[in-house]
């Protein structure tokens, strides 16, 4: 996944900023009791934690993102946290919706 | 006269009875206007009243249109209940507009079922009716005390994801105390603590509750969208609902995308899915771009993120695949009919990264240039990139390949021009960008540019001051220009870096060795002497150390100084030197190769050369065999020399009269592995290789050298799949993993064969020594061994082409190509066999001997100073490879 949405921050963010977000990052995930997502975290740091890689990463990163395009999509979801709750007619048309599934 | 019932008592009753049949009939306006007279008389009884028809009327007015008088009801409302009251009635009444889209029956209905006590329902059944009661979205006002009771459930249902959607928390608590455990209604609590939980951040308890919602209940349904991304933040990979095909899974994912915001695209996303998955990967990139107006785009938004998707995946994908999908881009690009600038961006880059090895130079050259620009105009200017993206350019264009054509000379480099102008624009928009300066430096020198790279080298020390690598490259490249100072300065700041690598101390004594030869050289023996000194403190005393062995330093000396100094004290040198070499054949190589050096420019044999072959004549060990051929391949590798054919032939001959004393696999297999590549070793080395064969038949190693031998021309594929096979199984069966992995790739190789050898490839490197003494006499013309190659039959056709080419070429151009030839290490003998083969004239007759040279006549040789005793004889070892074969 796109390290920057791993970590959570933006494209122009400083050294010390994608530091810091790796670090709370690795608080909310550490590796005894979220593995894969530490590993996930670490991944996204070695990525982008300095200029050189940003811009490595930028030029020649191959890592595809996810296995389809909906795929990609939801993980872009979870990832970018938190979501709002539906406004009451959404929520209505979103319970209905399901109903009918 | 008794006292009667007031009049007004019955005239009370009788509005009463009047409103409550208005009431009844959803005549809301006349019974509010009763109960307003009636309010009067008792309020407490019959302000509920009031306030249903209120209700009713502001309903009746929503489902009209009439906002605004439904507003002004609403406002009256506020007059006779509490805010949270009201709050209540406005989320009921709300859902008054979407009724239209809710296909069930009517509440009122369900809820009766669900009051009917007389009928037995399921669980699943109550379950389904209190959904239906729910998703209704409407009020329900009923006169029986259990359907009331359920309205009121269902309506505090309504209320709490009114207040849920509004993020009132305590709200949604307060509101659902009022749906008892028992109710029929009680897995919709459960819901909404749920979805409640996802936002106030208490994951687990989320995940819980919506775990233990009932299979199949409506709640259930749309908790599977919540429950997946509740496991995706969790940082697990639960079963993407992108997984799978089933109805279920896509009604999952259009669900999470209505839960991100996205379930406007949902359909244009499952569609782009399913193409995808079904192998039409342009079909699903065009599907997301007509559909979806900001795709592509560079950002981190989920367009973005999708964008980065479709551009990545090719990296992944089989070749036929990819090529398609790059052809798609190609042909928008080719059109100018790309959407965007990220298009465009993304489009030239992932060209460029996928056709990197194999595109021309200039559409390479062209592809990344244009995604570099677009990248800065996306992103905004950044020199720090921008000088690794012209450096990785740089990098590519000076890639060597292999040249075409049936005259084809060594690989060339791409576009070495090219390479050199990217090189320098890299360096010039970061000047801190070391690997640019490097690779140019590396271009320079396959170039054969010495000044320039030497010009670059200086620039760097002074930029690079602590970096090793630069510090040791300048050295080299001064050592090689022979500004020996300041070589060996570099070398000793670079030492301060490092004191542990290897190659600093080794390119000092080779430096100091340089300087002391020329000093030498100008007669100044005292200074060279001084010179050769400072360097004991990097020399070892391991025999195996050619680059600063003792003994090999004390060879050096000593030649240097029977050259052009001491005569007696170059023999004490040498004799020293000989003592305390590894074996006399590899100190006379050495001598051999070091006094060749330094009679420069003239080549050819020295006295040295003479003993070796007079060593060699005896009874020489394999293992000294060994030793002769690493030295040799030492000293090409740090000299650059190819022709080294009166060595070759030495050592060469020297392989089968070893092969009558004892040796063990180990030093056999050197002997192989470092002259199999060489010119007409072939024949020895079958000759051994037959016998390690007669020791053990089923040897899978020698069997793969066997066959490795015997030449690519003379293959025959069935025979040697045969062969290999039961090589594969053999190596298995012994567990001797190189072997078995050497056999599997030559049997692939089978199937995709190399490239056919260049013809005038080291085969035919040099012309064949005539000597006397030497006891093949069997013609040497096959495996290329002779003037010319055997041709393959499908090379005959290309070849007669050259010759006819030369024979009408004008005489300037057989010039040009007589130097394009020897710059190749084409030797002029063979150039004069074709073109006197091309224009029908004899051909020459080659040559025999040495070249005739004359060097200073070298003072004769004093006898042999004793050899130094055998090393003692290795304990015996378990190891096959240390086993002797005799």
């Amino acid at each position: 996944m796109n390290p920057y949405l791993v970590l959570g921050v933006p494209r122009d963010a400083v050294d010390a900023r994608i530091r810091r977000a790796f670090l709370d990052a690795v608080k909310q995930s550490p590796p005894e009791t979220h593995p894969e997502r530490f590993k996930a975290i670490a991944g996204a740091y070695e990525k982008i934690k300095d200029e050189p890689s940003r811009c490595r990463y930028d030029l020649f990163d191959t890592d595809c993102p996810g296995n389809s395009p909906l795929d990609v999509v939801l993980r872009h979801a979870a990832l970018t946290a938190p979501l709002a709750p539906l406004g009451f007619e959404a929520m209505k048309d979103y319970l209905r919706a399901c109903a009918k599934t | 006269m008794p006292a009667s019932v007031p009049v007004v008592s019955s005239a009370v009753a009788a509005a009463e009875q009047r409103m409550r049949t208005l009431l009844a009939q959803g005549k809301w306006r006349q019974a509010r206007n009763d109960l307003k007279a009636l309010l009067k008389t008792d309020r407490a009884r019959f302000l509920p009243l009031l306030v249903e028809a209120n209700l009713g009327l502001a309903r009746q007015m929503l489902s009209a249109g009439q906002d605004a008088q439904a507003r002004q009801v609403f406002a009256y409302l506020a007059t006779l209940v509490p805010p949270e009251q009201l709050r209540a009635f406005e989320a009921g009444l709300a859902g008054t507009a979407g009724t239209a889209g809710h296909s069930g029956p009517p509440p009122g209905e369900s809820i009766a079922a669900l009051a009917d006590s007389s009928v037995a329902r399921s669980e699943p059944e109550r379950m389904r009716l209190a959904d239906q009661v729910v998703l209704a979205f409407e009020p329900v006002s009923a006169a029986e005390p259990a359907q009331a009771r359920l309205a009121d459930e269902a309506r505090a249902i309504h209320e709490a994801l009114h207040a849920w959607s509004r993020r009132e928390w305590s709200a949604v608590s307060e509101i659902l105390r009022r749906v008892p455990h028992r109710s029929p209604f009680s897995h919709w609590v459960i819901f909404v603590k749920g979805i409640m939980g996802f936002h106030t951040g208490e994951a687990e308890r989320a995940a819980k509750l919506l775990q233990g919602l009932p299979a199949g209940s409506a709640p259930a349904k749309a908790a599977q969208a919540y429950l997946w991304l509740l496991a995706r933040a969790a940082g697990g990979e639960p079963a993407s609902p992108a997984e799978s095909s089933a109805p279920t899974a896509e009604a999952t994912q259009a669900a999470v995308c209505r839960l991100i915001g996205a379930g406007d695209v949902s359909a244009v996303l499952i569609r782009a899915d399913r193409h995808w998955r079904g192998g039409k990967h342009v079909e699903s990139y065009r599907a997301v771009r007509d559909d979806l107006g900001p795709f592509p785009s560079a950002g981190l938004d989920w367009p973005g993120v999708l964008s980065e998707f479709y551009f990545k995946a090719p990296h992944g994908m089989a070749e036929a695949e990819w090529v398609k999908f790059l052809r798609f881009f190609a042909d928008l690009i080719g059109r100018d009919r790309l959407k965007n600038e990220a298009e465009r961006m993304l489009a030239h880059r992932l060209s460029s990264l996928m056709g990197q090895a194999i595109a021309p130079p200039d559409e390479l050259r062209a592809g990344w240039e244009a995604f570099l620009r677009v990248h800065q105009a996306v992103h905004g200017a950044n020199p720090h990139l921008a000088s690794l993206g012209y450096g990785w350019l740089g990098e590519r264009l000076s890639m060597v390949c292999r040249s075409r054509g049936f005259f084809a000379g060594p690989p060339q480099m791409r576009d070495p021009g090219g390479a050199v102008e990217m090189l320098r624009r890299s360096i010039e928009l970061d000047p801190a960008n070391l690997a640019a300066h490097l690779k140019l430096c590396d271009v320079y020198g396959a170039l054969k540019k010495h000044s320039e790279r030497n010009r670059l080298l200086d620039e760097m020390t002074a930029r690079f001051a602590d970096e090793k690598h630069v510090l040791v490259r300048a050295a080299e490249g001064c050592i090689e220009r022979k500004a020996f100072g300041k070589g060996l300065g570099y070398l000793a700041r670079a030492r301060q870096l490092d004191q542990l690598d290897p190659r600093i101390p080794e390119l000092t004594v080779a430096g100091l060795c340089a300087q002391a030869r020329q000093q030498f050289q100008q007669r100044r023996p005292e200074k060279a002497q001084q010179t050769l000194a400072q360097a004991e403190p990097w020399l070892t005393d391991k025999p195996d150390d050619f680059r600063r062995g003792r003994w090999t330093v004390l060879v050096r000396h000593g030649l240097m100084e029977r050259r052009w100094a001491n005569p007696e004290q170059a023999e004490a040198l040498l004799a020293r030197a000989r003592a305390l070499a590894p074996h006399p054949a590899a100190m006379l190589l050495f001598a051999h190769l070091t006094d060749r050096e330094n009679s420069k420019p003239y080549f050819g044999e020295t006295g040295f050369l003479e003993e070796l072959k007079a060593t060699l004549r005896g009874a020489p060990r394999l293992a000294e065999i060994g030793w002769l051929l690493r030295l040799l391949e030492q000293w090409q590798d740090e000299n650059g020399e190819t022709r080294m054919h009166f060595e070759e032939k030495v050592i060469r001959e020297a392989i089968p009269r070893a092969l009558s004393q004892p040796f063990t696999r180990a030093e056999a297999a050197e002997v192989i592995e470092r002259a199999r590549d060489r010119a007409d070793f072939a024949r020895p080395l079958q000759q051994l290789v037959k016998k390690l064969l007669r020791a053990d038949s089923l040897d899978p190693q020698a069997r793969l050298w066997r066959l490795d031998l015997s030449g690519p021309w003379n293959s025959e594929p069935a025979k040697d799949r045969a062969e290999l096979q039961s090589i594969v199984d053999e190596a298995t069966r012994r567990r001797d993993d190189p072997s078995l992995r050497k056999a599997r790739q030559m049997l692939r190789d089978l199937d995709l064969p190399p490239p056919m050898p260049n013809p005038f490839g080291p085969e035919l490197a040099g012309p064949e020594l005539d000597d006397e003494e030497d006891d093949h006499e069997e013609d040497d013309f096959e495996h290329g061994g002779g003037p010319l190659p055997d041709l393959p039959p499908e090379m005959e056709e290309e070849f007669a082409e050259l010759l006819e080419a030369m024979r009408v070429a004008p005489e300037s151009a057989l010039r040009d190509l007589r130097k394009t030839a020897q710059r190749q290490g084409v030797p002029d003998f063979i150039f004069d066999t074709l073109i006197a083969a091309a224009k029908g004239k004899p051909l020459p007759v080659p040559p025999s001997g040495p070249p005739k040279f004359s060097p200073p006549a070298p003072k004769p040789l004093p006898p042999s100073a004793p050899m130094s005793k055998p090393a003692a004889p290795k304990p015996p070892v378990s190891d096959p490879d240390q086993l002797n074969l005799f």
